[in-house]
Parts: structure tokens; C-alpha cells; sequence
């Protein structure tokens, strides 16, 4: 995707800090720095996870795989597992 | 502080394409305001249903549980003699309900026989309740929000 521009509203004090950090040359202009924070904040949100639960999501439609048809398999699965794990009561 | 127990249907909720149910309960996964706790029999169910009944792409699963690792706190399995307290019409919930209870959480599950059956013991919501009790802000569909990695 080409670059495209995102208006952010800020504080005041918000802007004089980012101003400030821009005076001393850790960033060039305050889109520089607002760049930084978003790919900060996206590495930090695992850059991963979207496409991970895109695919997910792509496999259950296949499967057409409903909210109701999910409680019932998890209620049959879930009987097993009990005795698997705890044995006949 | 507050804390949800997510049931085994709000984490396989929010891979399904039920928009309202997909919403809720990826909402309630992916935000990062209230704490999140499990046990280990939820995953192991979680993990049994992709990998058994829908055969889920192997990877996939691994990365999910992954995820699910990194977003929630896993508890241990209750024993046998811990959750015998806990009276269920349904003896195979006993360790979930047992699990919110000792670790003081607010039960979420959308199952009403579970949610029924829970109720003596802890505070059981559904998904879209507690996205409205807690004011939890919902996600953008999967569609949108992945296209988003992109920008």
C-alpha cells in the first residue's frame, strides 16, 4: 500500500514533548516521531497476530462453523476430555 | 481488580464467522485493560477441537495457543478433590467453574447450561454482556483489521 497521511489530534503538552524531542534531533518533524511510536506500538501488538487470526477466521468459514454448531462440539469434547483426564466418576 | 475467566467458547468464538459472536468474543481477547485468566483443561479442549474435529492447519493452532499464551493467564487444572465442592449438573464443567471461582474471576461463557450451572459459585456472564458491563471497545472485522498490518 503507498504511504498515505492520518490526521492525529493531540494535547498541547503532548505536542510540546514531541516538539521537543524533535529540537534535540531524535526525530526529523513530528510526523518522524509519530511514525516511530506506530511502529513501536505495532511490533509490540505482534505484527503477526492479524494475518494469524485472518487465516483462522478462513478456516472456520470454510467450515462453516457456527456459534452453536462450537457449543456442541465443545460439549462432546469436553465429556471426553473429563473422563480422559479425571476418569469415570 | 477484575478478573475474566474465559471459557473454551469465547476463545473458539473468536475464530468463527458468526459476526456478532466473532466480534465479542475477539474483543475480549485482544483487549488490554482487564486481566484474563484460563486453566489448562480449556486449552487442552481448545487445542482437541481445532486439531480433532475441524483439523485447523497444524501451524496455525501452535501460533494461536501461542497467542493465547502470551494474552492470558494459565492456571493449572484443579484435581479431582479441589473441585468436588462444586455441584454441576453437568460434572465435566466442574473444573472451570471450580478455576473461576479459586481465582476469584468473573466467569465468561456463552454456553447457558454452563453459565446456569456456574452461577452458584461466580458471578457468569455472556460475551456481549461483558462487553457492555466492562465497556470493552470492539475490534474492527477480521478482514479490516488485518488489512491494517499492511498500512
Amino acid at each position: 500500500m503507498d504511504n498515505a497521511s492520518v490526521t492525529a489530534r493531540l494535547t498541547g503538552k503532548e505536542i510540546k514533548k514531541i516538539d521537543s524531542l524533535v529540537t534535540a534531533g531524535l526525530y526529523t518533524t513530528r510526523s518522524d516521531f509519530l511514525r516511530h511510536a506506530a511502529m513501536h506500538l505495532l511490533r509490540e501488538e505482534a505484527p503477526e497476530i492479524p494475518d494469524l487470526f485472518l487465516r483462522l477466521h478462513d478456516q472456520a468459514k470454510q467450515k462453516h462453523l457456527t456459534k452453536d454448531k462450537i457449543l456442541k462440539d465443545i460439549h462432546t469434547v469436553r465429556q471426553g476430555l473429563y473422563e480422559e483426564t479425571f476418569g469415570d466418576d | 481488580m477484575i478478573k475474566l475467566f474465559l471459557d473454551t467458547n469465547i476463545l473458539l468464538g473468536s475464530l468463527i464467522s458468526d459476526r456478532k459472536a466473532h466480534i465479542s468474543c475477539l474483543s475480549i481477547l485482544l483487549q488490554n485493560n482487564i486481566s484474563l485468566v484460563t486453566n489448562e483443561y480449556v486449552i487442552k479442549e481448545v487445542r482437541k477441537i481445532l486439531e480433532d474435529i475441524y483439523s485447523f492447519d497444524q501451524q496455525d493452532i501452535n501460533r494461536y495457543i501461542d497467542f493465547i499464551r502470551t494474552k492470558i493467564e494459565i492456571v493449572k487444572t484443579p484435581s479431582k478433590e479441589e473441585f468436588k465442592i462444586i455441584n454441576s449438573n453437568d460434572k465435566s464443567d466442574r473444573p472451570i467453574i471450580f478455576s473461576a471461582k479459586k481465582h476469584r474471576c468473573i466467569l465468561i461463557t456463552d454456553d447457558m447450561p454452563t453459565r446456569n450451572n456456574a452461577e452458584k459459585y461466580v458471578m457468569a456472564l455472556g460475551s456481549t454482556e461483558a462487553i457492555d458491563i466492562f465497556n470493552i471497545r470492539l475490534v474492527k472485522e477480521p478482514i479490516k483489521f488485518a488489512k491494517g498490518k499492511s498500512l
